[in-house]
């Protein structure tokens, strides 16, 4: 070998190059996940899908283990109309706040109220479904007299709605602060009320938004399981009626799945794979709405701002259009969901905060006493690891899209688009993957390390996307300043820009640990539900709190122990949505300085 | 600045430090351990009787709730020490053998409001069947349970409902949910283990006869079924489960299982 190649070898192998490559298989990592849980989830539901045929398990309206028929055609009706339902109540609502949280909203309840919808976000699915079937089914029986005690389309409809508002309303209270100034000053110059303009004007301004805002919304309704399979009342039938039980794809999957004969897997796997292509539809149909809205005009960029409001809007207060008929409908919207997530908070505290004692909590737990004490360790085990998982790979990936890739190369948009579509896909898919995949697959058996590994990969897309955002805001010229001192690369990302970029790794941690906090459908399916006792390592079965609440609620004897356990999961949600405020404030304080 | 970084820096070793410490915490004390899973409705005698015997033994004993469906593929596939079943194996589960732990009878419960006492064995089928109110009373609808439950399975035989639940019947995963949904409307009707049954339903009779330990025993109350012991065929216990096995099955046991209103068999 001559000096030459010696010394470019030496080159090529450098300390630069090695990490370049390690920060491109981390970013690459993402689409690696997404191929093989759809893959792995086509490979296993083959066996249905052969044995059966494609046409006569779509079409089919007869699921049943003794014939070994199945069919999902009834599932995937029932999926349709509450999505459907759901979207219209709960997108309706969601729009209507938003507009109220950006344009009508006092100042100072406007941190209160983006408080409120980020916590409505943030109560575990299973703490909606405890509330729906203890509160909301009596309730809707009390009024209507159904036929039956309550299940169907009607209960899940309203559950359902209450949980996706969040979603449509914080996308779409982005997009509308995002649309320009001007639009706004141009319709009051030519005369238009307040609510005139906001309804006709800046409301459609932001349509292509709100429109990805309700497909991210239909995308969450879809995937809805725990809340959904307790409510829905899993009939045979068909969704047509207020009060009718019927099955969607998710609550299928989650109530059958006990009974394992190898076809009835395979076939409810397959399930979960047809669920998988009509998230991954949605998330084709929500790139090409991204596209369209970015040929906005590039003039009127100015977003909106506080001041702007104030000053403009004063002196053009004037009534008596339609317009100020929604203007009315957003402010009793508003506060009707302010009610609810008021309500649904303490309702669980109030009937769970009796049956706290520091003994449930913390005492010494067997088969006589199941205390919370495994249930503290196994989380914050889960939390731990997969944390440690994730948070490598995850900044790891961040670092590569904004420091090292080519703004608007082809690799960077696919990335991207394979962690939207890890973001979207719903955790009953995490989780049924983790069965097969983790659990069955790799013989690992219902464990600690099936349900961390799982969980890594549902928190991954949080940890790139929050990363990536903070590390785009640290100044170039930091960069510049680095590399003008004789830093390389590498030091200039670890010395200079990851410290600048602390905010939002530890914001996607505190997001991150609530996502864990509140997950229960994938974990049932990896880690299983064994709460008597402390886990003594990563090998054992373990239930976390969520998975405790829908534990203490099935075995019917431990009602009072399922709102204790539950009111402890909103006081966690809770203190975290107070930490992330927190840290926001810390930080921008310091910027300040 | 600088400061509030190594702040949260070391505050995140902190929790990450913790959070192994935990994991090893645990490790500490290794007792042997019995792992049983299955049915439901036999979970919590088997939780009574793993606390009894924990009392005298050193040893930890996991319950896994799921269902008999489960239970018995779990025991198949060497998944647990032994499984439980409230249901006769079937034929077509093989590599299995079963040994009785006890009878169960399955009670039909309506709201604590609803004035009925008394059904019909017809009746109730029909309404499980084709959703036919039950005449003369308020209950209009019928709560089941899920495919692989053997309660289901048991009440199926007995009453020889063979196609399935009409469109109307919701079907819930635990035994619990059955009682919570009945709590909470007087119009329905759904059935559990007895031992499950808890003062805040009324359980109905049947044909006139009441779900009681004595008629259960004596057979005249038509609805039980045996709580069941899943073993793998050929296998032999671990030493640890060998000696809870011997205790389940012995005499101090039964008593247990008799104060918890099952009905030995010994």
């Amino acid at each position: 070998m001559t000096t030459l190649t010696k010394i470019k070898t030496a080159k090529f192998f450098s300390k630069e190059n090695i990490a370049k490559a390690i920060f491109i298989a981390l970013a690459a990592f993402s689409i690696l996940a997404v191929f093989t849980i759809i893959g792995y989830l086509l490979y296993a539901s083959i066996p249905a899908f052969r044995d059966i045929g494609f046409f006569k398990f779509i079409f089919g309206s007869e699921w049943s283990a003794k014939s070994e028929t199945f069919g999902i055609w009834r599932m995937i009706v029932g999926t349709f109309f509450l999505t459907v339902c759901a979207v219209l109540l709960g997108g309706t609502l969601a729009v209507f706040t938003a507009i109220w949280l950006v344009f009508y909203c006092p100042k100072r309840l406007k941190k209160i109220y983006t408080q409120i919808v980020n916590l409505l976000a943030g109560i575990p699915s299973i703490v909606y479904g405890l509330f729906g079937y203890k509160f909301l089914m009596p309730l809707l029986v009390d009024i209507f007299h159904p036929k039956n005690a309550g299940f169907g389309l009607l209960a899940c409809t309203l559950i359902l709605s209450v949980m996706i508002l969040p979603t449509i309303t914080s996308i779409t209270k982005n997009s509308l602060e995002a649309v320009p100034m001007h639009y706004y000053e141009g319709a009051l110059a030519l005369g238009c009320s307040k609510n005139q303009a906001v309804w006709k004007v800046l409301l459609p301004a932001a349509k292509s938004g709100i429109i990805s805002a309700i497909i991210l919304g239909i995308g969450r309704a879809i995937g809805e399981t725990m809340a959904v399979q307790m409510i829905v009342g899993n009939g045979s039938g068909y969704p047509f009626g207020a009060f009718v039980p019927f099955t969607t794809l998710t609550s299928n999957i989650v109530q059958n799945w006990g009974y394992a004969t190898p076809s009835e897997q395979s076939a409810l796997i397959a399930d979960g794979f047809v669920l998988l292509i009509f998230i991954l539809i949605l998330n084709l149909c929500l790139m090409a709405v991204k596209k369209d809205s970015k040929g906005g005009n590039k003039f009127f960029s100015r977003r909106l701002k506080e001041s702007d409001q104030k000053d403009t809007l004063k002196s053009y207060r004037r009534t008596g259009s339609a317009c100020d008929a929604l203007w009315i409908i957003s402010w009793v919207i508003s506060l009707l969901v302010a009610f609810v997530l008021a309500f649904i908070v303490i309702f669980v505290f109030v009937k769970g905060f009796p049956h706290l004692s520091i003994d449930f909590m913390f005492g010494e737990s067997g088969n006589a006493h199941t205390t919370l004490a495994p249930a503290f360790v196994s989380t914050i085990m889960l939390i731990g690891l997969a944390l440690l998982l994730a948070l490598p790979l995850g900044v790891g990936a961040a670092i590569f899209l904004n420091e090292y890739a080519k703004k608007g190369s082809i690799f960077v948009k696919v990335i991207r688009l394979f962690v939207d579509t890890l973001a979207g896909i719903p955790s009953i898919i995490f989780g049924l993957f983790g069965m097969v995949f983790f659990v069955i697959g790799m013989k690992m058996g219902y464990s600690l390390w099936a349900g961390s590994i799982t969980l890594a990969l549902i928190i991954l897309p949080t940890i790139i996307r929050s990363t990536e955002q903070s590390l785009s805001e640290v100044p170039d010229s930091m960069r510049e300043a680095s590399y003008a001192l004789g830093a390389g690369k590498l030091r200039t990302i670890f010395v200079v820009v990851l410290p600048q970029a602390i905010t939002g790794i530890i914001t996607s941690i505190i997001l991150s640990i609530g996502r864990i906090v509140n997950e229960s459908a994938a974990l049932i399916f990896t880690v299983g539900s064994a709460s008597t006792f402390i886990p003594q390592g990563y090998g054992d079965s373990a239930a976390s709190f969520a998975v405790l609440v829908w534990k203490f609620m099935s075995n019917g004897l431990q009602v009072n122990e399922a709102y204790a356990t539950a009111s402890i999961l909103l006081i966690f949600v809770i203190i975290l949505n107070l930490l992330i405020s927190l840290v926001e404030w810390l930080f921008n304080r310091r910027k300040k300085i | 600045m600088k400061k509030l970084t190594k702040i949260l820096m070391s505050a995140l070793c902190i929790a990450a430090i913790g959070s192994s410490m935990a994991a090893l915490g645990g490790c500490g004390s290794k007792k042997e351990s019995i792992t049983v899973s299955g049915s439901s409705s036999v979970t919590p005698i088997m939780e009574k009787l793993a606390a009894e015997y924990e009392k005298t033994h050193d040893v930890r004993i996991t319950v896994n709730m799921s269902s008999s469906g489960s239970g018995i593929s779990d025991t198949q596939n060497g998944l647990n020490d032994f499984g439980m079943s409230s249901r006769e194996l079937k034929s077509s589960e093989t590599g299995v053998i079963g040994t009785t732990l006890c009878m169960d009878g399955i009670a039909l419960i309506v709201n604590k409001d609803c004035s009925v006492t008394d059904v019909s064995k017809t009746d109730v089928k029909a309404l499980y069947e084709s959703g036919t109110a039950i005449p003369d009373t308020t209950i209009t609808a019928a709560i089941g349970r899920d495919a692989s439950s053997g309660t289901r399975t048991a009440f199926d035989e007995l009453l020889k409902i063979e196609n399935g639940y009409a469109t109307s019947v919701a079907t819930l995963a635990e035994t619990g949910n059955v009682i919570e949904a009945i709590q909470g409307s007087t119009n329905s009707i759904g059935y559990i283990s007895y031992g499950s049954l808890k003062s805040t339903v009324k359980a109905v009779s049947l044909d006139g006869v009441s779900c009681t330990v004595e008629n259960i025993m004596n057979n005249t109350y038509a609805l039980q079924r045996p709580f069941v012991i899943v073993l793998k065929e050929n296998g032999t216990l671990s030493a640890a489960a060998q000696g809870f096995y011997d205790y389940i099955m012995s005499a101090e046991a039964q008593a247990v299982i008799t104060g918890a209103n099952y009905i030995s068999v010994k």
